[in-house]
């Protein structure tokens, strides 16, 4: 793990890095038992991939790919999906939206809203593109369902706040614009 | 958006990107196209079953407390019912006793010497789906309580026998379920009461004969047919709540109810396939 984080990075972006892989694996696990026990049949926003788009976007490619190929795997574990099939889609989604580093201007909600718009349906591409190369014939994710419509615009009205949170816990740098 | 994304200037993050894609692709191959178990992956599973487990136990010990203390209230009303009831019940005792010596000794006239009966093992729900990709649950029992990957598991719903879906990860001390209601988990099952034949996947019952429209209604009874060995026959499913289908298609659609209520399970039965034999 070291070899990903040379010299000249901080120690307190390291334990940041911790952090949010923490936060990302706790999110999963919360995820499988609270919608199952709690909100039974509703559909589940994707907390945690809400969290690596964030953490790639302010953080850069880097750390957003490493957090989503471990939250990525950690879902894999949980569920009935192959292992890797969630850890290839979000490990691509980290570094793309680590491709937006510096270049981006963030507002408090309307950028957050539209961006994990964008990102829910790029994992929803991601999932049929993995799924028709690399699935046994007959397997396929449940993409084109009205679950996966409304997880797009549940993960779209909570991304402010969870963007929100961790700009508060310092998970991802505080200033306007996404960068230093 | 990709400007300045030069491969000199990010070297290293590419490296990272083309070593966790390989491993995940890796993974996904290894897995999606082999019968072997992924080591790896029960692993993962025993360990996140552990933080479920801890989880599902702490949330039900507090509701439990909350609850017994509401449930003390009702409790001398429901004694003062029972205890009316209780005597009714002692008739038909007797009479249940009448009918069960009656019972063998007809089978003993009919010449069925035992009965037999499929083990099961007995496991709790600590966790569901963390997305709405596929649909899972996870129980609290694996390989050490000889849970197989393929085994069917079962819920009572009033009594009845009632399928759940089937094991497809297994670790020592947790095992993954894909429910019925899961697309990609296929069922051979029967229409109860006429006995024509379909698949179920994803509650939707296919591949039944056209000759069934005339006879066929909604609530007709779905159970399994034990077509193929890979579940016992006669387990309910569900009911039917629609009938469909085109002049031209050669067989009916048929989009059934569940029995089990998937977001209400607690306790579940995984059925071994060894028969346990009674006198």
């Amino acid at each position: 793990m070291c070899l990903f984080f040379q010299g000249r990075r901080s120690l307190k972006s390291k334990e940041s890095f911790f952090v949010s892989l923490l936060l990302v694996l706790l999110l999963e696990v919360l995820q499988s038992v609270f919608f199952y026990f709690v909100i039974p049949n509703a559909v589940i926003p994707d907390f945690a991939l809400i969290v690596v788009a964030f953490c790639g976007a302010r953080r850069g490619m880097q750390e957003g790919q490493l957090l989503g190929f471990f939250g990525g795997l950690a879902e894999d574990f949980m569920t009935a999906a192959f292992p890797g099939f969630n850890a290839l889609i979000k490990t691509l989604i980290g570094f793309l939206s680590g491709t937006i580093k510096n270049k981006m201007l963030f507002d408090p909600v309307v950028f957050p809203l539209l961006f994990i718009f964008f990102i829910t349906i790029l994992k929803g591409i991601l999932a049929s593109a993995v799924a028709y190369l690399f699935f046994p014939k007959g397997y396929f994710p449940a993409v084109f369902s009205t679950a996966f419509l409304l997880e797009i615009v549940l993960n779209s009205l909570l991304a402010p706040l969870v963007y929100l949170i961790l700009k508060k816990t310092h998970l991802i740098p505080g200033d306007i614009w996404g960068g230093k | 958006m990709f400007k300045g994304l030069s491969f000199q200037r990010h070297k290293k993050d590419f490296i990272t990107l083309f070593f966790l894609v390989a491993l995940s692709i890796g993974m996904l191959v290894y897995t999606a196209f082999s019968d072997i178990s992924f080591k790896p992956k029960q692993m993962g599973m025993d360990l996140f079953s552990l933080c479920q487990r801890g989880i599902v136990n702490t949330g039900r010990f507090f509701s439990q407390t909350a609850g017994s203390i509401s449930e003390l209230r009702h409790l001398k009303k429901e004694y003062d019912i029972l205890m009316q009831e209780y005597s009714q019940y002692q008739q038909m005792k007797q009479d249940y006793e009448h009918l069960e010596q009656e019972n063998a000794l007809l089978k003993q006239q009919l010449g069925y010497l035992k009965d037999s009966e499929i083990a099961k093992i007995p496991a709790s729900v600590i966790g569901g789906s963390t997305n709405n990709f596929f649909k899972s649950i996870v129980i609290n029992q694996g390989s050490s309580r000889g849970i197989q990957k393929d085994m069917p598991v079962i819920a009572y719903v009033d009594g009845y026998q009632s399928l759940v879906g089937k094991v497809v990860e297994v670790s020592t001390h947790s095992a993954i379920v894909r429910p019925i209601t899961d697309h990609n988990l296929y069922v051979p099952a029967m229409l109860q009461k006429f006995r024509y034949r379909g698949l179920v996947s994803g509650l939707v019952m296919d591949f039944v004969s056209r000759e069934a429209s005339a006879r066929i209604g909604c609530g007709d009874l779905v159970v399994t047919s034990g077509f193929n060995g890979s579940y016992p026959e006669n387990i309910y499913i569900g009911k039917v709540k629609s009938i469909s289908g085109k002049e031209y298609e050669a067989s009916l659609r048929l989009e059934i109810e569940p029995f089990v209520d998937l977001s209400r399970l607690e306790y579940v039965f995984v059925l071994s396939g060894e028969e346990k034999l009674e006198e």
